[in-house]
């Protein structure tokens, strides 16, 4: 009788283990599977907030609700900090730059050179450009024009001569 | 106070990156920087004085990448 009793004491402890065991796995799957998703997401981010021990951290990160009236709000605020940095005047249709001896105008997808025209590499007077960043508000793609302009003014005869072709701010190609 | 690495984006300014301009090792910032610049072509600018930088340092609180512009 005591044997009978010790052999089903034996039998329910190894089906309990093996009970417990298949919820241990069954945890651990469904939690690593789980996890691969939101690597799967993560990844394109690369390393979405993760604080690395040298204080670096990556973010990438929306810095507006993402809503249409904050994100122009943001990129006008942006726009005015960098017409101030470039010492840029604000005129009807747009911003004036003095770089040196030329002086441009620079509006929504347009740049003009209204002078410096004597010293240009081409002899275009206008022309037209764009970020290739779909969807930038024109408040923050003005502020790039503005901000690469003064760096480098020769950058309006490549944009002019070179039509569809993307330039980086120090002038190289960018395939 | 934080030093800030942004970029426009179609979304509203984009923080990049953002670390402690004191502790942070800027080797790795700089690594950072030139494997976005690899992929979108952006470069730095120095959000203080408007002029691109080859290298950011500590001294730089606000970094915008710059992305390139084409004409037509």
């Amino acid at each position: 009788m005591t044997g009978m009793l010790f052999d089903v004491v034996v039998a329910a402890t190894l089906l309990l283990c093996m009970f417990l065991a298949l919820i241990i796995w069954g945890i651990e799957f469904v939690g690593s599977q789980r996890w691969l998703l939101v690597g799967e997401i993560v990844s394109p981010q690369r390393r979405q907030n993760n604080r690395l021990p040298w204080g670096v951290h990556y973010l990438f990160e929306n810095n507006s609700s993402g809503t249409g009236d904050k994100v122009r709000d943001q990129a006008q605020r942006y726009l005015r900090r960098v017409v101030a940095l470039t010492n840029a005047t604000q005129v009807d249709d747009g911003y004036l730059l003095n770089v040196g001896a030329n002086t441009s105008r620079v509006r929504d997808r347009y740049v003009r050179r209204i002078r410096g025209m004597k010293d240009a590499k081409s002899r275009y007077e206008e022309t037209c450009f764009f970020v290739a960043n779909q969807g930038m508000p024109s408040a923050e793609q003005i502020a790039t024009a503005l901000l690469m302009i003064k760096n480098d003014p020769t950058l309006f005869d490549k944009w002019a001569v070179k039509n569809g072709e993307s330039f980086k701010a120090d002038g190289q190609i960018f395939n | 106070m934080n030093a800030k690495i942004v970029t426009f984006s179609s979304r509203g300014d984009t923080t990049l990156l953002e670390y402690d301009p004191a502790t942070a090792d800027m080797d790795e910032v700089n690594r950072v920087i030139a494997e976005y610049e690899a992929k979108t072509g952006a470069q730095p600018f120095d959000l203080a004085t408007g002029e691109r930088i080859e290298k950011v340092t500590r001294d730089q609180n606000e970094v915008l990448m710059v992305h390139p512009i084409a004409g037509g």
